[in-house]
């Protein structure tokens, strides 16, 4: 072995990598050559300084720190999830749009290519309502009896679905990222049910026997006697029940509440919190390391100015964690116990003048103000489905403009022709 | 850390747990803390390029198949950040005041004229690590990072080939080279005092 072949195997030497043959060779060398020999020690020796190295400490609060970079990215990331979900939904309502677009035009292009004018001319109010209906006002495609209209109608409700279909499943797939798990889902259900029944004290009795069954509590419950005729005996009773049920047994509770009696309203909502659940969530955490950090750096500081300061930054933390914290106490209440708020009305089989309903003045301002919204949301869609139809609608008059261009002369022939006729 | 262990926490925080991402990572922030140190040669580089290494892993989280172990991957991800921003800088000249040593890349002799330790740095153990460190700032960035992971981390070759991937033979020979060059240049600043010297401690301590 020369001495540059055991320069080269000093280090996998040492490592312990050579074969059997080159390392009889390696240690034949060493012996015999003085100068490698020293080389070699000198190798070893600095070797082992490099493998005793001091390793370093951590900076001060680096953990600390790393955890709060970690959250302001993550924070981010949400942020950033949203706007790309935001930029999903204008996209998609474009493609849809557009989608719709091309259904209407391929079907003018279609009737203009392959029918004659009368058909071209009575399509077009039926093409204008088929897009209506998809733009989601409840109304039925009127004149069915056109089987085109049906078929263009047909198409574009395939469109909406599609777009229905795929904006869930845009939706669908950002919440699966962001909460993994559907377990995680945190939603708030509350029902409202409105119930006739025959003996209001029974009811509320059973209601209660029910909410305890299961589990829940009645949160507040109250009645009034809303029509008496004391010679008859007859007092009838009116009130409400709010109770809290857990949520699992949701469904079966409201099952046996429609059983009690004569079910008339109903209205269900359920509230997803959980994106501010986790957020809150992450707040908590990062708060709670900031007051971690700032009780370090208290037992640290020595001036009493500082001392009252931080003693002050940390109220402050702590007064932020409460309220975080008492939040998602409330959803979590929220959340386990759903709520049922039963509105129940004793009536009788003979019916007799029924004082009017104290709700009525409210109801009947409700109802218009509503059917107001719905009138201008309408138009709002109608607005919307115009514009969407406006560039066929160019089209179409473009076309019969042609026509009417195209066909004038034909047209003056003819009636020249009708004169001459008549007049023979 | 349990491999199973491991693999759970390595779910969670793909799903943006970041609860569990800090107990996968905390074992290992000294280690890539002093990866980063050993790079750059000062604490405040050190903390910023170790810090962004794992916002940078738990940003690229979902793209860890488990094909290699969780470290093998951080480690990947900890040297070629460090390596990339090396390269960045070499450009730029950008050094920290904490940084103990002046460079001046391709005057070789008034590099090795600036590496001379200060009279004051005469405490042998820290002057020795001082120098150690010095030499390693004029290593490539390769051999550097062979140096690292090799003699300062303990990381087996296998490990290392895993990390870098590059082949067995190519780890081997540039951990031969890096250790020869930083050997070199030990010896070449100050060629008799510090062989001598060396020579005194080893007897002195055996």
């Amino acid at each position: 072995m020369s001495c540059e072949q055991f320069r080269e195997a000093m280090s996998p030497y040492i490592d312990g990598l050579l074969e059997d043959d080159k390392k009889v060779l390696f240690e034949d060398h060493l012996k015999s050559c003085p100068d490698c020999n020293e080389e070699f020690e000198q190798f070893k020796v600095i070797m082992n300084e490099i493998h005793h190295l001091p390793q370093m400490e951590l900076p001060d609060y680096y953990h600390q720190e790393l955890l709060l970079k970690l959250y302001q990215k993550s924070e981010e990331k949400k942020q950033h999830r949203k706007g790309f979900s935001q930029n999903w939904k204008v996209f998609s309502t474009l493609a849809a749009g557009f989608i719709v677009l091309m259904f209407v035009l391929g079907n003018l292009v279609n009737m203009g290519m392959d029918s004659k004018d009368f058909a071209t001319q009575s399509a077009m109010p039926n093409a204008g309502s088929a897009e209506i209906y998809n733009t989601e006002v409840s109304e039925e495609p009127e004149a069915k009896s056109l089987a085109l209209t049906e078929e263009s109608a047909l198409v574009n409700e395939v469109a909406r679905n599609r777009d229905e279909f795929l904006s869930k499943e845009n939706s669908q797939s950002l919440m699966m990222a962001e909460k993994n798990t559907i377990d995680q889902r945190k939603i708030i259900y509350e029902s409202f049910m409105s119930i006739e029944v025959d003996e209001f004290d029974d009811t509320i009795d059973r209601i209660k026997e029910m909410t305890n069954q299961s589990g829940g509590y009645v949160e507040n419950s109250s009645s009034y006697i809303y029509y008496s005729e004391p010679e008859r005996d007859i007092y009838l009773k009116q009130g409400t029940i709010k109770i809290r049920i857990p949520v699992e047994q949701y469904g079966q509770i409201q099952g046996q509440i429609s059983n009690l009696g004569h079910l008339i309203h109903q209205e269900e909502t359920s509230t997803n919190v959980t994106e501010e659940y986790i957020e809150t969530e992450s707040r908590i955490r990062m708060l709670e390391v900031e007051q971690e950090r700032l009780l370090d750096i208290m037992k640290q500081a020595e001036k009493v100015e500082d001392l009252i300061k931080l003693e002050e930054h940390l109220n402050e933390v702590r007064t932020d964690l409460e309220i975080y914290k008492s939040k998602i106490k409330n959803w979590d209440q929220l959340v386990s116990f759903s709520t049922f708020t039963i509105e129940i009305r004793e009536v009788r089989e003979v019916e007799h003048i029924k004082s009017p309903d104290p709700n009525f003045k409210t109801k009947i301002q409700s109802s218009f103000i509503r059917s107001l919204n719905d009138l201008r949301e309408g138009f709002e869609r109608l607005a919307v489905a115009l514009a969407y139809g406006i560039i066929p609608f160019i089209l179409f008059i473009c076309f019969l403009g042609i026509l009417f261009l195209l066909g004038r002369p034909l047209l003056k022939k003819i009636l020249i022709e009708v004169k001459n006729w008549r007049e023979k | 850390m349990e491999n199973k262990d491991e693999k759970r926490l390595v779910n969670k925080a793909k799903n943006g747990n970041i609860a569990a991402f800090e107990e996968l990572i905390t074992a290992h922030e000294v280690k890539i803390y002093n990866i980063a140190y050993r790079m750059f040669h000062n604490e405040e580089d050190a903390k910023d390029l170790s810090q962004e290494i794992f916002i940078k892993v738990f940003e690229n989280i979902g793209k860890f198949k488990g094909n290699s172990s969780f470290s093998t991957w951080l480690y990947r991800i900890a040297t070629n950040t460090c390596i990339d921003e090396l390269r960045r800088r070499k450009g730029k000249e950008t050094y920290s005041i904490d940084a103990e040593v002046e460079t001046d890349e391709g005057n070789m002799k008034r590099e090795y004229s600036d590496l001379k330790p200060n009279p004051e740095e005469m405490a042998i153990n820290k002057e020795v690590s001082i120098q150690i460190q010095n030499a390693m700032d004029h290593l490539s960035e390769e051999h550097k990072t062979a140096i690292i992971l090799r003699d300062l981390q303990g990381l087996e070759y296998n490990e290392i080939s895993e990390i870098l991937e590059c082949s067995l033979g190519t780890v081997k020979s540039r951990i031969s080279r890096a250790r020869r060059q930083l050997i070199e240049l030990l010896v070449k600043q100050e060629p008799f005092e510090y062989k001598h010297r060396l020579k005194n401690r080893k007897e002195g301590s055996k």
